[in-house]
Formats: C-alpha cells, structure tokens, sequence
C-alpha cells in the first residue's frame, strides 16, 4: 500500500479477499510472510499494528443492545482516543453518516446499511493511517454510499491508506487510484487502471474478466475476454 | 421436489455424523459426542428408575404403585419434551439457514413444516431417548415383562414424542406471529428455565422434606403415586397402559394407547391448522425482524453525548470501557437478569438435596449454600460472559488491547456482579437464622476463597466453549462446554469441602490461619485458569 491512495481489491469468488484482509487485520494467522501496518509488524508488535488499523469487515461486529454513541464511546477507549478528540470526531461521523436521528436507539433496531455506516464510523473514530474495508457497500443506498466514497477519497487525499475490496467493478473503476486482482490466492496483476489496460480502450471489466480466465471456463467466457493473456494481449 | 429436499437432509445427516471435523474445531463438537451423552443420560436415568422400581417391587407394592412412578417419570420426561420443543421449534423458525430459501420454493406450508420437524427429529428425539425410553425400559424390567410389550412401548414413545413436538411447533408458531422473534425466543429460554427449576425443587427439596418431615409421609406417598396414575395426562395414559400389559390386561391397554394416540393426533391437527395459516406470517416477521423491533428513545444513559462536549465523555481505560459496557448490555437484556436470579436460587438449595437441616447444624448448611451459591455463579457469570457479548473474538484480536486487559475486565465485571448476589443470599440466610461472629467470618473466607476461582475457571470455560450464536440464555455454552463445566463444578464443591473438613480437624490458632488462608488459595489457584484463558485468547485461529 502507498499513503494517500486508494487501492481496489479485486477478484472472484472464493479468490482469497476477505481470507487476506482477515490475515491483515489479525483475525487469521498467516501461514508464512509477515503482516506490517505503518511499519508496524503485526506478529511482533501486535498493539502498534492495530492501532494504525481500521478494519470495516464484510459483516458488522455491532452491539446490538448499545446505542451508536455509547457504542464509538467504546470503541474510542479501546483505542486509547482522548474524549477531547473522541467526542467532536463521533458526532462529525453521525452527522456526515446520517445517522444523527438514530444515534440514540439500540443498535438492534438497525437496518444492515445503518449498521454498516456504523461500523465505518467506528473504523475510522482513531483516525488510522490506514483503512482496510470488505465489501464496504453492501446494504449502503446511494446518499450511503456517496458519502462513504467521498470519505474515502478524503482520507486518500490527506494521504492515509485506503483498501477496498469489493466485487463492483465500475466503483472500483471510479474510486480507486490502483487495484489489485487476485485469483485464486495469487495476485494476477496491480497497477492504475491505464496500466492495466496496456493502452487499450479495455473496461475493467474485460481486464478482469480476462486476467481470471481459467482454461475449465471454456468458450463461456471467452466472448468477454478481449485481452486473454494467453494470447499475449495482458497488460 | 420433496425427494430431493430428502436426499438433501440424508446428505447433511451422513456428513455431520461421519465427516471428519474440521481442522479448527474441537472433536467435542462432534453429533456423536451429543448422541454418546444422552446414551449416557439414558442409561443413568434406567438405572435410577430401575433400583428404585425394584426396591418398589422388592418391598411388596403392587404394580399399580410402580406404575405411579412410571407415570410421574413420564410426565417429566412430558414436561421437559414440551419446553425443549417449544424452544427448539422456535429456534429452527429462526435460525435454519436454509429456511429463507425454504420459504421462497414453491413448498406449500405443511410440506415446510413437515420437513422441518424431520430436521428437528435428531435434536428432539434426544429427551425422548434419555428420560421417556429408559423410563418405560425400566419399568418393564423391573416387572419382567415379555417381549410382547415392545410394540407398545415403541407405539407410545412414537406418541409422547409427537404430542409436545406439534404442540409446542403450534405454540412456538402463535407466538412467533405475535412477539419480536429474539424476544420470544429469551422469554421462552427463562420460562424453560422456570419450569426446570419448579420441577427440580419440587423433585430434589419439597418432596423429599415435605414427606421427611410429615408422620404420615407414607401415606402420602401412596396418594401421591395414585394421583399421578390417574391424572388425564399424556404421561399417566402410557403408564396405566403399561400396567394393564403387566396386569395381563391387553384390551385396556390398548384402549389407553388409542387414547394417547387420539391426543398425538389432535396435536398435529392442531399444528397443521395453525401451520396452514401462520407458518408464512410467522416466517415473514422472523425475516424482517429488525423492523419488527421497536426503537428504544433516549436509550443512552450519557444524556449529554449527543454534543460534542468531550466533558461529556467519560474518560475510561479500556477495563472501565470494557466492564461499562458488560454492564449496560446487561441491564438490557433482561432475560438474562431473570435466569441469574432463577439460577442463584437454585444453587443456593442446592445443598438442601438429600440433606435434612435438622441433620446437620445451621452453621454448616448455610456455609455450604454460600459456597455452592460462590462456585455456581463462576458458571452462571463468568462462563458466560464470554458469549453473552457475542463479539469478543473479534474485538480482542482487531483492537490494540493485550489479552491481559479483556481477562481482566472480564473478572472484575463478574465479580462486581457475583458479590451483590452473594451478599443477597448471605443477608437472607443471616434473616432465615442468624450465624454468630465467628461463624459469619468462616463463611466469609469460604466465599472470597471460593469465588475466584469459580470466576476463573468460568472464564477459562467461556473462552473455550462459549458459543457466540446463542440464543438461549441457558445455552451460551456447547454441550460438552456445559458438561465440562458442571465436572468442575462438582470438582470445586468437593475441592472446598475437602478443605473444610481438613480445617475443621484443626484447632485454636491454626484453626484460625486457616480459615484466613482461604482466600490466598483461591487466588492461587485461580491463575491458573486465567493462563490458560489468556493462552485461548492468544491461539492462532481461534477467531474464525
């Protein structure tokens, strides 16, 4: 990852996403290679690491009978926020979430992209160097969904780290300044779009859909891979 | 399509039952350690059931008596069917996975049902296994009877279990319909519990003291045993059929089975009925729970949070965030508050079970009501305290807190909440009968010896067998968590009685610095757990 970009994580089903961003915010073990956060080694120094994370899993890890305030007022002690930073922070993310009229109620009487603005908001209450998101999208209606895309380009902007994995491809066409397609546990390519396109007029879709071709997909998939890599037209 | 829905279950059936487990779940997870625990149930209640239809039959009562006892045992074994499968039923409503895409296949409502009480067969037949079937196997062998009674037998199995089955899935459906699923499902959990413990006492204290202290407990008894024969219940219909078998009368036995049959059949009508018109609703209301919900205003007790004031804001380490928040998800949950009340009760008489208070002396009764009461909270608290938050996995591993913190949190939450209710039950055994100085101290160290410990182990048994889906309150941990626990239970009793009994052999001064060491034991002892809980916390795949 670079500070201040907005990197997209791509791939198919199954293709290891959630696995890897699981391994990166210390949920699983990885079975070799090493985890670092902001220079800070996830094995050896587990605190410093988690503490330039914040992780916006695929499903929300809520308290379902606290309200969203008490529940950032938790979530800042666990990582260490002065009230004075905390408090100001939480109700700017309420309010920019849309989630003023509801901060009051038990999380429990949420819809999922409520919850899911919750989680973001408690993602990012510390203000880490570095944001990781799965599927961040799912359940957001589109007012949602611009404002998390929006905060997501500010944060790249004051030059934090963005990581999204998502399945959409033409968000990640527009949101992101890099991306990363993973197929099968292995990267298959990273860089900008342009230099994924090879300098072709190539959607990310095609390139996508092109890079995680696979031999058994047959004539299926071959109406919609331009650039097949196989017949030396992969970026 | 209903034959590959069956081919579906047979699958899922051969897979549970024969896979191997995965890498990073425990063999204690496994169906067959829950199919080799109620074989083991079973056969302790046989043999409960047989000594004493023996001894019954041994003293000269007639086979109507012993078909007393056969009934009064099958009406329990009713009693917990009834709860168990309404609380199952309600449980499969809303907890299948594949019940969304059940309802969304063109399945028409009793078809759905069906299928569903086919996939509840494993998980309700277990009562019917360990308490009805052995119950009914010792009866007939206490009586020696041929081999004849075995269609019966298995005929009124097949009904006492039907009979609560579609009742409580008719009940659990109406209920469903009209109340927030996860409401229904925890009000429903504490009533199961309720009823339980009223079973229990009335079994394992009234009865016995009761007819302990009365001259005319025989007497008593025999009505009792008569009452229980001809009561119209499922239970009494079975056991009178059984005594007419061993009466040699075969034409009223099978009058009382078509009667039990009758009820069996009426049940399912019921439920097929309610079935027909609810199932979908009730489904529908499950789906979209959330909205179900009512929203609760001003739930916050920081009145002031809504600004951005940073005064407003308490200024909490992580352990004060922590057991704040422990504290607050508690007092909402007030199904939870019910059952700890409910299950402080329980063991606080606990000791009452087969002991007469006149056999011993006050002071020791109520030392050892505090000391079960002590050890039985590190269960009731602590195991699970772990699971009630749901989310602990995954916060320990993601936020900058070391392992140490959570545990700590977690055993200074359980202790805030354990001592009120020691104290509670100490100030009513100080009202029942008043301890002197010296006897009040005694029980003291006992307590602060014994509750640490009791804190730990619960602990160390939530981080190992907690189950964050609960939606039981009874039920936080596996089974084998829960047996386990309970071995260590009994294991802490017998560990603090033995101590007990060694200071009591002591004397004057040594006496005295004994009973002063209690505590320093306890908290020994009680790092123990708290290591091995931090090593669970610290184990690599233990979140997912």
């Amino acid at each position: 990852m670079r500070a201040g970009e907005v990197l997209g994580f791509l791939g198919p089903n199954g293709a290891g996403k959630t696995t890897t961003l699981r391994v990166a915010a210390g949920l699983l073990r990885a079975d070799s290679g090493e985890v670092r956060i902001g220079g800070a080694s996830l094995s050896r120094e587990p605190m410093r690491a988690r503490a330039r994370l914040g992780f916006v899993p695929d499903r929300p890890y809520l308290y379902e009978r606290l309200t969203a305030r008490e529940f950032l007022e938790f979530v800042a002690a666990l990582y260490r926020v002065a009230p004075s930073d905390a408090a100001p922070r939480a109700q700017a993310l309420i309010e920019r979430l849309d989630l003023g009229e509801v901060a009051d109620d038990l999380i429990e009487t949420y819809s999922l992209g409520m919850k899911q603005k919750l989680s973001l908001a408690a993602a990012v209450l510390h203000d880490p160097p570095l944001l990781m998101l799965d599927e961040p999208l799912i359940g957001l209606d589109p007012r949602g969904a611009r404002a998390l895309k929006d905060l997501l380009r500010e944060r790249a902007a004051r030059g934090l780290g963005v990581l999204v994995s998502t399945h959409l491809l033409d968000v990640a066409e527009r949101l992101c300044d890099r991306v990363l397609i993973l197929d099968r546990g292995e990267k298959r390519a990273e860089g900008t779009l342009a230099e994924l396109r090879g300098g072709s007029d190539a959607s990310l879709e095609d390139v996508f859909l092109a890079l995680t071709a696979h031999p058994d997909d047959g004539a299926r998939d071959s109406s919609h891979s331009p650039r097949d890599p196989s017949r030396g037209g992969a970026p | 399509m209903i034959g590959a829905l069956l081919l579906s279950r047979a699958r899922l059936a051969r897979r549970a039952l024969f896979s191997r487990p995965r890498a990073d779940s425990s063999w204690l997870r496994h169906p067959l350690v829950a199919v080799g625990i109620a074989a083991w149930m079973g056969a302790f209640v046989y043999g409960g059931l047989r000594t004493v239809l023996s001894a019954l039959s041994a003293a000269g009562a007639p086979p109507r008596e012993l078909a007393g006892v056969l009934a009064l045992a099958l009406g329990a074994a009713l009693v917990a069917l009834l709860v168990f499968d309404v609380d199952d039923a309600v449980r499969t409503l809303m907890q299948d996975q594949d019940l969304e895409l059940l309802r969304r296949a063109p399945i028409p409502p009793l078809a759905l049902l069906g299928l569903k009480a086919l996939d509840a067969v494993p998980r309700t037949l277990v009562p019917v296994l360990a308490l009805a079937a052995p119950a009914l196997l010792a009866f007939a062998g206490a009586l020696r009877l041929s081999a004849a009674a075995l269609p019966f037998g298995i005929a009124a199995l097949l009904a006492l279990w039907t009979l609560p089955l579609a009742a409580g899935a008719a009940l659990a459906l109406l209920v469903l319909r009209v109340a927030p699923a996860a409401r229904a499902r925890e009000t429903l959990a504490l009533m199961s519990t309720a009823t339980l413990v009223a079973i229990w006492i009335v079994g394992a204290v009234w009865l016995p003291h009761g007819f302990a202290a009365s001259p005319g407990s025989l007497a008593s008894l025999h009505g009792l045993l008569d009452r229980a024969l001809v009561a119209p219940t499922p239970g009494a219909m079975a056991a009178r059929a059984f005594a007419a078998i061993a009466a040699g009368a075969t034409g009223e036995a099978l009058r009382e089975l078509a009667g039990l049959a009758l009820a069996a059949l009426l049940a399912i009508l019921a439920a097929a009925l309610v079935a027909q018109s609810s199932l979908v609703p009730a489904l529908e209301r499950v789906a979209s729970g959330v909205a179900s919900k009512p929203r609760i205003r001003g739930a916050s007790s920081n009145a002031a949070a809504g600004s951005t004031d940073s005064a407003a804001w308490p200024r909490d380490g992580a352990i004060t965030a922590l057991v704040r928040r422990d504290a607050r998800l508690l007092r909402r949950s007030w199904t939870l508050l019910g059952d700890l009340l409910v299950a402080s009760t329980l063991w606080v008489l606990l000791p009452l079970v087969g002991i007469s208070r006149f056999e011993i002396g006050w002071e020791l009764l109520s030392r050892m009501m505090l000391l079960t009461i002590s050890v039985g909270l590190g269960y009731e608290i602590a195991a699970r305290s772990i699971p009630f938050e749901r989310h602990l996995e995954y916060w320990s591993r993601v936020a900058p807190q070391p392992p140490v913190r959570w545990l700590m949190a977690k055993l200074l939450g359980s202790g805030l909440l354990a001592l009120p209710v020691i104290l509670l039950a100490g100030a009513v055994l100080e009202g029942v009968h008043p301890l002197s100085a010296g006897g009040a101290a005694r029980a003291l160290a006992l307590v602060a010896g014994a509750l640490p410990l009791s804190i730990s182990s619960g602990l160390w048994a939530g981080l190992t067998f907690g189950d964050p889906e609960w939606i039981n309150p009874r039920a936080m941990l596996r089974l084998p968590g829960r047996l386990a626990t309970s071995g260590l239970l009994i294991l802490q009793i017998l560990f603090w009685l033995g101590i007990v009994f060694g200071i009591g052999r002591l004397s004057g001064r040594g006496e005295a610095l004994a009973w002063a060491g209690l505590p320093l034991i306890g908290a020994g002892l009680a790092t123990l757990p708290l290591l091995a809980g931090m090593r669970r916390l610290e184990s690599p795949g233990w979140a997912h």
